[in-house]
């Protein structure tokens, strides 16, 4: 509760974001990548809301990193994207791995963790 | 309530461009939009990261994931044609969708309940200076790009030549895996 | 020096044991000397070694027993436990007769088996082991030990009386064996259990020390009630004897050792061992005296009428140990152990020497087959009409010494002493008769047991193999008679330790020994048990028993031998005392209408209604439910990757509330 109040009456302060309201936000982002995630099933969407779930994190890094002053948020947002366009780049490939053998981008149609 | 400044207003401008872009590559069914929407999302987030005072990750968002990442994304749509009578149906997922949609909401109890153990401070004041800053040169520099730099090529210099070498690993990857093998399929 | 000797005596048998045993296992027939010497010398060195100990021994009073360490066995809070050995006057004399008597009955033994060419290593195994186990039984320092030997020679009495095991009726004697021992070992242990709970540990020592001055009469009532019972098992008396003269179904050296010289008498040693208790256990005293008494009378009306050679001296065997129960149960400790020693030797001598009339005569048991062997077995008639005498009481011989002190006893017990010493001498009188009888019907009746046999041998000759056809008898070696001498030299001089004192005005050396190796203070058995009795009264014991012994034989002479009356076929009596005698008093169908019956119509009530229905239902209703349960979870995997992106969000989730559900 003490940090939540600290937080309310420190708003008025000019140039500055309450670290609650990127939270939210991110909280939000997050939620709809995971939305897209789970109710997909396109393969090219369902990468494309990973994406936006890992840079909502993102977000969340460098916001903290401004908080506490510590670089150490950004350089760690650096090494993910760095990780990320790798990741996009085999990713990538195998949806057309997929798309190959099972003519199909659908997860629908793929469903062979059954077997 | 409180006056609101400029940073503010810019903050809810950039968070609605993002959420409305988010749920924008969720719902379209057509992925082309999809992609679009995604890119409206970066370049939105580009924004907040300059709006918190981060400006060279922010043109770094737009380079890699606007620049390439994105182009990548609509260069694989393209390839593999998705065609309209391929498109999900709304709602095709219903019961899937309120399932995670009930556990977004568990989700977001955690969240607000870690979002109060952690933060400790009022706001982010984007031109506080970060602290502890370059000790060994004894010079006093503001800029966030000449900061990011010293700190990742002095506190972080083996990981970042690691993670070159992943990069490298995943474009070999990458061409392994979407190169045609016949002679593996038959 | 003294203690690794007493360790390496107690382990030898084991040695023999191994080597026989792995002799055995080559499934086929192995060297009968080096299965002998294996055998017998392991028992034997054993022997020599107690003997060595025994000589070495300076002192052997209650505090002077010589304890010899092996290794800590238990070490736990409230219970230490080593397997450490006690040398004292007490289990110094069980291993003379355990180790000497059995040499005695390993060498007849080699004599005695030699025709069992697959199964002579086998035996010789099960024996050594035996005395391994006895050994246990006896030279343990805890109670724990004793039940490890108790055990152990319970086992090996089972092995060995089913050791025809391929025949149907010993491998169910061998089984009736164990699951009546099974009951009195219960008995055993609850015993042992109370006594730890009062006395805090299995040591004698500190058992003793605890006892000592407790007065909780009936607490040690209880205590001595439930140990008395795991004797009525292992020392047959009633109501647990049954399984004893089914015993016989084992080779003849088995019931020699086993069930006459040493195992049935590990109760009578056990309470000489827990004196203290019994003696602080009056009424539970008077109680094992008529038990004693009863077993004593009740199972010579039984040999009365035997036709088995066996069977007769198994129930004399039951009789005999009725006495010594009858001697422990009225405080007589020196005079039980002193007939359990000269019974030892006396029975140990008929039971081998009617091995050799089986021998002899092609395992032929029945005494109605037998008479007039005198002519043919000479040297082995005179040694069981020594062993007759002996066990008959006549004086000059050892069991007239014993049983006379134990009479003697019975008659002076405070509580129903003349009852016992009634019972006491009509079974003197029965003992005498069954056992001249025996011995007429063996070896003096006038028809040829020789003739008798060429006639029926004649048709079906089972013994094919043997050098002889129909008529003559099996030659008998010296590893057949050495042993018998030795017993029968025995079961003459082994009295003259226990003179009474009427003649020498002095108490018997061997219940001098006793009271001080038992620790029994003096005077204080005679303080509440004894009533006194004149000399008189004593030599008119003495005269009164001399007497019956006189008289039986008198009549088995004159029934058997003047008027030749022939035992007729089974069951043919018709006088009901006799009838019932011949069918043992139909105790065995008692058991099986009254106990067995009713136990096994609820075991079939627990197979049928509570296995086949409630376990079994238990079971696979646990098995359907499982088989429900898993159909159910299996719709969870559709085999959709975003369905199972759920069940990763929804483990994180859950993970996430544990870890951070308590934060505050």
């Amino acid at each position: 509760m003490n940090n939540l109040q600290n937080i309310h009456h420190s708003m008025p302060i000019v140039s500055q974001v309450p670290i609650l309201y990127v939270i939210g936000l991110v909280l939000i982002l997050f939620s709809i990548g995971l939305i897209g995630v789970l109710s997909r099933r396109n393969v090219i969407v369902i990468f494309m809301s990973v994406e936006m779930m890992l840079n909502s994190v993102n977000l969340l890094f460098i916001a903290f990193a401004r908080l506490y002053g510590d670089l150490g948020g950004e350089v760690m947002v650096f090494f993910v994207m760095a990780v990320a366009a790798a990741e996009a780049a085999i990713g990538l490939a195998l949806v057309i791995a997929l798309h190959r053998n099972y003519k199909t981008v659908d997860m629908a149609e793929v469903a062979e963790l059954k077997q | 309530m409180e006056e609101l400044n400029m940073r503010m207003i810019l903050f809810y401008v950039f968070s609605f461009i993002m959420v409305a872009s988010a749920l924008g590559v969720v719902l379209h069914r057509n992925p082309v939009k999809s992609a679009m929407f995604l890119v409206s999302f970066f370049v939105g987030l580009a924004a907040m990261y300059a709006l918190l005072g981060a400006e060279f990750l922010a043109v770094v968002q737009i380079l890699v994931y606007v620049g390439a990442i994105m182009v990548l994304f609509l260069f694989v749509i393209m390839l593999i044609s998705v065609r309209e009578e391929n498109f999900e149906s709304p709602g095709s997922n219903l019961g899937r969708t309120a399932a995670t949609v009930l556990l977004i909401g568990a989700f977001a109890v955690q969240f607000l309940v870690m979002a109060r153990v952690f933060t400790a401070g009022p706001g982010i004041n984007a031109s506080r200076p970060y602290h502890g800053s370059l000790g060994q040169t004894g010079k006093i520099i503001e800029g966030n790009v000449e900061l990011l730099s010293f700190k990742l090529f002095q506190g972080y210099l083996l990981p970042f030549e690691l993670i070159s070498i992943v990069l490298l690993v995943a474009a070999i990857g990458a061409v392994v895996l979407a190169k045609k093998n016949r002679r593996k399929l038959q | 020096m003294d203690n690794i000797l007493l360790i390496i005596a107690v382990w030898l048998p084991l040695l023999g044991f191994l080597i026989n045993g792995l002799l055995a296992l080559r499934g086929k027939p192995a060297n009968q000397l080096l299965v002998a010497v294996a055998g017998v010398g392991s028992v034997a060195v054993s022997f020599g070694i107690f003997v060595w100990l025994t000589l070495n021994k300076q002192a052997w009073g209650q505090g002077d027993a010589q304890i010899a360490t092996f290794f800590n066995w238990l070490n736990l809070e409230g219970l230490q436990l080593a397997f450490a050995y006690r040398f004292d006057g007490l289990s110094a004399f069980m291993a003379w007769i355990v180790t000497g008597i059995g040499t005695l009955i390993h060498i007849y033994s080699t004599g005695y088996m030699k025709e069992e060419k697959e199964d002579f290593a086998r035996f010789f195994a099960y024996l050594n082991l035996f005395i391994f186990s006895m050994l246990h039984l006896v030279l343990g320092d805890n109670l724990a030990l004793l039940f490890l030997g108790w055990e152990g020679v319970g086992l090996c009495s089972y092995l060995l009386i089913g050791f025809d095991h391929h025949k149907d009726f010993a491998a169910a004697a061998g089984k009736k064996a164990f699951i009546t021992n099974r009951i009195g070992d219960a008995g055993f242990l609850i015993g042992m259990f109370l006594l730890f709970n009062l006395t805090g540990s299995l040591q004698y020592d500190t058992i003793y020390l605890r006892l000592s001055g407790f007065t909780d009469t009936a607490f040690l009532n209880t205590v001595a009630f439930f140990l008395f019972i795991g004797a009525m098992g292992k020392s047959a008396q009633i109501p647990l004897y049954v399984w004893l003269p089914d015993a016989m179904a084992g080779p003849t050296p088995v019931s020699a050792l086993i069930h006459a010289a040493t195992m049935v008498t590990a109760g009578i040693f056990m309470m000489a061992r827990l004196a203290p208790v019994f003696l602080g256990a009056p009424e539970t005293s008077t109680f094992i005296a008529f038990i004693g008494g009863s077993t004593a009378l009740f199972a010579a009306l039984i040999a009365l009428t035997q036709t088995d050679i066996k069977k007769v001296l198994a129930y004399s065997t039951v009789s005999q140990l009725g006495y010594m129960f009858m001697a422990m149960g009225v405080g007589a400790y020196g005079a039980g152990m002193f007939h359990l020693m000269t019974h030892a030797f006396f029975k140990a001598l008929l039971f081998l020497g009617s091995g050799a009339v089986i021998l002899a005569l092609h395992h032929e048991q029945d005494m109605r087959k037998m008479g007039g062997l005198f002519k043919h077995l000479k040297l082995l008639a005179i040694l069981f009409w020594v062993g007759a005498i002996a066990i008959s009481g006549i004086p000059g011989f050892s069991g007239f010494f014993s049983k006379d002190m134990i009479l003697e006893h019975a008659y002076t017990h405070a509580k129903g002493g003349k009852i016992l010493f009634g019972m006491g001498i009509v079974t003197a009188l029965l003992t005498s008769f069954y056992m001249y009888r025996l011995i007429f019907l063996t070896f003096h009746t006038k028809e040829d047991a020789v003739s008798k046999m060429a006639h029926s041998h004649h048709g079906h000759n089972h013994h094919g193999d043997h050098s002889h056809h129909g008529g003559g008898l099996v030659p008998l070696g010296w590893n057949i008679y050495l042993p018998l001498v030795v017993l029968g030299i025995l079961s003459v001089v082994g009295g003259y330790v226990g003179l009474p004192h009427l003649i020498t005005h002095e108490t018997p050396a061997i219940v001098t020994y006793f009271d001080k190796v038992l620790a029994i203070p003096p005077g204080e058995i005679a303080a509440g048990w004894k009533v006194s009795a004149t000399h008189a009264e004593e030599w008119a014991l003495m005269g009164g028993s001399v007497a019956v012994a006189l008289l039986g034989l008198v009549l088995a002479f004159v029934i058997y031998q003047k008027k030749n009356l022939l035992p007729i076929a089974d069951g043919a009596y018709r006088k009901p005392l006799v009838k019932w005698s011949f069918h043992k008093f139909y105790v065995d169908e008692l058991y099986e209408a009254l106990l067995l019956n009713p136990i096994k119509k609820f075991a079939f009530f627990c197979y049928r209604v509570v296995d086949a229905r409630f376990i079994d239902g238990m079971v696979d209703g646990l098995g359907a439910a499982a088989t429900a349960f898993g159909s159910a979870l299996r719709r969870l995997q559709t085999g959709f990757v975003g369905d199972y992106a759920v069940y990763i969000v929804v483990g994180l989730i859950l993970a996430g509330f544990i870890a951070f559900g308590g934060v505050k």
